[in-house]
Order: C-alpha cells, then structure tokens, then sequence
C-alpha cells in the first residue's frame, strides 16, 4: 500500500514531497483502522455477549448503541490521571509500547488480499509473532511501575502465562511455516490453494487456538487482570487515556489472532466463485464470532492449573506436532 | 442439674462461689471477687472448650459481666458471672486462657469501657478508633455533637 | 488539559475583544459538549454495597433491568477506571473514612448516586450514635434514590436523570477540584 501509494502521489509531486505524503497517507490509514477495528470489535463483543446472556446491551447511543464505544474512548481521553508513588517513566511508556506493538501488527499483516498490506516484508508472519511476544515483558515492567500489589500480582502472573504459552504458539506456527516452507503469509495462503491446513494439521489449529487465547488474555485465561482476586491485574492504576490505549490493543489483538487463525489454518482468501476479499472477512468474521463466544460462557481457570498444563500438555504436544511434519515433509 | 465443673468451682472457691438457680434448667454462678477471674477460667477450661459469648449489663453503679462458656463435647453452657464498681472498671482478661474472649473483650470495651487487664491488643473494634465516649453506657445520651461526629477532616 | 479548567479561569473575565476569543470560546464550547456527551452515556461504576441495596444493585446490571444498555458497564475494576460510585447501604463512621478513601481515588470527573434511606437521611439509624445520618455530610452528592430498598428501575431513572445533569453541563464542581 506504501508503494502504490508512492506510485501514485509520484505523476504529481517532485521526490521528497512524494514520499512524505505517502508516509501521511499511511499514517491516516492506519490510524483509521486502529481506531475504528476497535471500536467495531468493542461493540460486536458487547452485543454478542449481552445477548448470550439473554441481555440487550448497548441500544441506546446511536443506532443499535454502535456509538457506545466513541463515547467509551471520548470519555477516556477527558478523564483526570491520578498518579500516586509510581515509576512514571515506565509507567507512561507500558501503555504507549504495546499500542505501538499492536500498530506494527495492523501495519504488517495482508489485509484480505496478496500485497494488500500497507508495509510489505517477506517475513511478515515472524514480525507478527515477535509483535504478540513482546508484551509480557512490558506487562511486568507495568505491574513493577505502578507500586501496587495487586498489579505485581497481575504482572508476575502475566509474565508467567505469555512466556508458557508463547513458547507453545512459536512451535505450532514453526510447523505451519515447514509445511509451506515460508514466513511469509501470502505463501502459506497460495500453498493452501487446495487444500487448508486445517485438514493436515488439526491438533496445530487447536493448539494455536489456545495458545492465542493465552497470549491475549481473553477469558477464560485472562488470569493477569482476574476481577473478582486482583480487581484490574495489571492495568489497576491505569485510568483516562492509558487504559483506553489498553482497550484498543487488546481488542487489536483478538482480532489479530482471528486474522492468524484464518491465514495459517482456514485458506486465507481462498475460495470459490465469491472474490478473495469477501471471502477472507467471512471467515475471518466467522472465527472472530467463534473466538469471542468463550468469555461468556466458560469460567475463569486458576494460574497454576494454567501454567501446568502449558507446560506438561501443550508445549510437548507441539513439539510432537512438530516433529510429526517435519518427518511427514522431509522423508 | 449441677455439673462436675460446678462442684469444682465450689471446692476451690467455697465462699466466693454462690449458685443462683434462675429457671431452674441452667445455673448461674456468681463470682464474687473479680481477682479469682482467672484461677476460675483456668479451672473451667478443663472442661470447656470457648467462651463464645461475654454479656456486660450496666445495672448503675456496678457493671455485671457475664461470660458464656461452652464445650464441643456434650454441648452443655456454662454461665459465670462477676460484678464490678463503677469507679474501677478493669477486669482480668481471659483471652491468654480461652483464645476466643479476644474480640468479645474488645466489643465489652468498646460499648461499655471496660479495661481487661493483659489483652494483647484492648482497641475499638465496632467504632472508630478516635470516637469519645462508651456508647451502651446508661450515662451516655445521643446528642446532636454524637450524631454529626464523622472525626473526618472534610475538605469540602 | 481539562477544558472545564479553562472555563472556570476565564468566569471573571468576560471580554470580546477579538475574533480568536470568540473562536476560542465556540471551540471550548464545543469540546464540552461533546465531551459532556460521552461522559453521560460512559458511566462506569464502583459499587460501594455495604447493605441490602447492594442486593438490588446486582440486579440493576444483571439481565432483567439491564444497565448496559445506557452505557453502565459493571467494569468491577479499580476506582481509578470508574465515574460513578453507587453508594449503596448504611455507611456507618468507621466505613465513612473508607468511602472517603475509595471516592478520593477516583479520577476527576466523578459523580455520587445516594441509594436509598439510609444514605439520604440516615434512614431507620438516623438516631444512632454509629452513622452517618445522610452521605451528603461527608461528600458531595448529585442523584439520590429514594427506597428501602429502591426498586432496580429506581436505578435506571437515576443513571437517566444523572446523564442529563452531566449533558446540560449542570455539574461544575470538578473545574474547582483539578486546578
């Protein structure tokens, strides 16, 4: 997108100029999905859990409530910031990076077509992984900076359950990657022109569904900010704007996750009869509805069964996995 | 019916020890000297398990503090009772015997003033801390300066 | 920051001297409108039940009276991400420092519901030496709801009476506080 963007502001304008409104151009666009996915996903994720819980949900601001997450984010960003005892260097700099993370992540992945990214790197799928695995770091440097115990609480906890299960998801996306034989997402969507991952690799997909789910904390692992133990985890000193950044990374994230879900395991844009497009956000819709749905059916699991079970269950079984292709592909 | 824990306390008391029989089913036993408190709490903890309730009456000017023993065993209550002045309002506390007297003692003193002597910590447990006075105290009125005291610095 | 800080500054001071005042004050009107907007459908609460209205709090956001739908979003998270506290139940003088300490956590633009008797006037206590006859003693309070216990839709009506105040710009307490 950055290139046929510089194409095209190229018949007009002499070279710097060129460039910088192509840099504009990219900014705008990504500034425009990063707000609006949010606000999009916030509002699907209301609705749906409302009415799975026989509930109406938002209906009020705007029409069937769409509007009540602008007034969420607006609300946010005129709220007073109570700091009190924290470390206010990183405390400010947690919220910024991980939004920036989940920036790099909209700026890198396809979106529902081949080169339709707005910044195209053959190795978009690793730059992907290392964008998700940057954050328990940042989790626990934002529980150690707001001197608080349930923070730390959360922090630690965070840490614990990203680093098992990031370790679990880089080995199941390794066996994609040596089925397709690339790190790139537009290859692994051609090699499944015939037939998708899903069906060689069932126990990966559900692997990768889990271990996704830790990684973005939704329910029912969303131990770090467990409210009915550590009120918020980590977010717990978070208010105004920081904690809205939060909001908006987190959604940016499941979303992310169902977009890796549909590319690595569901074709990608592959399909019949209907363009590639619509057929990449049926399905990626599809698996976001499905990913949502366990937060508000299934209860909460504690931290010690969680980490047990990443490391005596899921990390062998991916390696298992692993080696099964590896053997399957190269002998 | 008197009990085992009834003889006994006859046998080493003799006559700081009298038995009222009120209904007849339960005995009270009257405890005259409020020094013997706690040689009597160490007897009856022999058959007694806890103390699970202590009753302060202000009938002015003494103050009659009952104590409620029970055990797990046979289930059967144990009433003791001590009078004390109102001009010394102290008492030897129990809890170091019977663990459980702790927060009844902090309550008798909170409501009633009563100091028990040797409580690990003798604070307010209902009101707060800096509140004046002892509120189930015959001689204690609400006032309008007790109904609008928050002990609040408000800034508002 | 705050564009009611700017407001409450400028109260004095009215003057038209030129076009880039007239522009300013249109421009700070507007921010307030809008931000009033979205503060009186974003009312996140913290739920400060210490008694049987805290009963008929749950049932205000659980499925029959449903407080999402205006935008009350039982968060359960920290006083520091919440506008609203549901004071709900007697609040006797040892829990009034607490609440106190809850409500100074919150961050800047906060509002009070009063539930029930017991929090307007002290209700069935009112007499006693151990409560608080009334939280608008201790703290600044916008709506009150009237009951013992008040019904669930009692509630509902509250958030809507409290979302107009906030949407007419009638609550200005906050520009003297964040200064």
């Amino acid at each position: 997108m950055l290139s046929y963007a510089y194409a095209v502001l190229s018949r007009w304008l002499p070279y710097p100029l060129n460039l910088i409104g192509a840099l504009i151009a990219l900014l705008v666009a990504s500034l425009a999905i990063v707000a609006v996915i949010p606000i999009i996903i916030g509002w699907v994720d209301r609705k749906y859990g409302a009415r799975i819980q026989s509930r109406w949900g938002p209906t009020y601001v705007g029409p069937f409530g769409l509007l009540q997450n602008v007034a969420d984010l607006i609300k946010l960003l005129g709220k007073r910031v109570i700091t009190t005892n924290v470390d206010i260097l990183s405390y400010t700099f947690v919220p910024i990076a991980l939004t920036a993370a989940a920036f790099l992540m909209i700026l890198i992945i396809p979106w529902g077509g081949p080169n339709l990214s707005i910044v195209n790197i053959p190795y978009n799928l690793l730059f992907i992984y290392v964008a998700m695995a940057v954050s328990p770091l940042l989790i626990l440097l934002a529980g150690w900076s707001e001197n608080n115990k349930y923070a730390i609480i959360g922090g630690f906890r965070g840490a614990t359950q990203i680093a098992t299960y990031e370790l679990a998801l880089i080995v199941t996306i390794l066996s994609v990657t040596i089925l397709s034989g690339s790190y790139n997402i537009n290859d692994i969507v051609a090699g499944q022109s015939s037939v998708w991952y899903v069906v060689y690799l069932p126990l990966a997909f559900i692997l990768f569904i889990t271990a996704g789910y830790a990684v973005v904390e939704r329910d029912p692992f969303d131990i770090p900010e467990a409210t009915q133990e550590l009120l918020a985890g980590w977010k717990v000193e978070y208010s105004g704007l920081r904690y809205g950044l939060f909001l908006l990374s987190d959604y940016v994230k499941i979303f992310m996750l169902s977009m890796l879900v549909v590319y690595l395991f569901l074709g990608g844009w592959n399909g019949p009869l209907l363009p590639a497009f619509v057929w990449f956000w049926i399905k990626t819709i599809v698996t976001m509805m499905i990913l949502l749905t366990p937060r508000w059916v299934y209860p909460r699991v504690r931290i010690d069964q969680l980490v047990k079970f990443g490391w005596n269950w899921m990390l062998p079984l991916a390696i298992i996995n692993l080696l099964a292709v590896g053997m399957v592909v190269f002998v | 019916m008197p009990s085992k824990v009834v003889d006994a306390l006859k046998d080493s008391f003799k006559d700081n020890v009298t038995v009222l029989s009120d209904n007849g089913v339960e005995d009270v036993i009257v405890l005259s000297d409020k020094k013997l408190l706690k040689e009597a709490a160490k007897l009856i903890k022999k058959i007694h398990d806890i103390v699970f309730l202590i009753t302060v009456v202000d009938r002015n000017p003494t103050f009659e503090i009952g104590y409620v023993f029970s055990n797990y065993v046979d289930k059967s209550i144990l009433n003791l009772r001590v009078n004390i002045m109102q001009d010394d309002l102290s008492i030897d506390s129990i809890t170091s015997v019977f663990p459980s007297a702790d927060w009844e003692e902090r309550e008798a003193y909170d409501m009633f003033g009563i100091k028990f002597n040797g409580h690990p910590s003798l604070k307010r447990i209902l009101l707060p801390e800096d509140w004046p006075g002892h509120p189930l105290r015959k001689d204690f009125k609400v006032t309008d300066d007790v109904r609008n005291w928050t002990g609040l610095d408000l800034k508002f | 920051m705050n564009p009611l800080d700017n407001k409450e500054n400028s109260a004095g001071e009215f003057s038209y001297s030129g076009l880039g005042d007239i522009v300013f004050m249109k421009a700070e009107k507007f921010i307030d409108t809008v931000l009033n907007w979205s503060r009186g459908w974003s009312l996140w609460p913290v739920t400060f039940g210490t008694s049987c209205c805290a009963i008929e709090m749950m049932t205000f956001g659980a499925t029959k009276v449903d407080a999402d739908r205006m935008g009350v979003l039982f968060v359960g998270d920290s006083p520091r991400q919440s506008d609203l506290i549901l004071v709900s139940g007697t609040i006797t003088k040892k829990m009034a420092r607490r609440l106190l300490n809850v409500y100074e956590q919150m961050p800047s633009p906060k509002y009070v519901i009063a539930v029930g008797a017991c929090n307007i006037s002290g209700g069935l206590y009112h007499d006693s030496y151990n409560t608080i006859a009334g939280i608008d003693r201790i703290m600044p309070v916008d709506v009150y709801i009237p009951g013992c216990p008040p019904r669930p839709e009692q509630f509902q009506d509250a958030v809507r009476v409290l979302r107009k105040l906030i949407q007419q710009n009638e609550i200005k307490r906050y520009a003297k506080q964040s200064s």
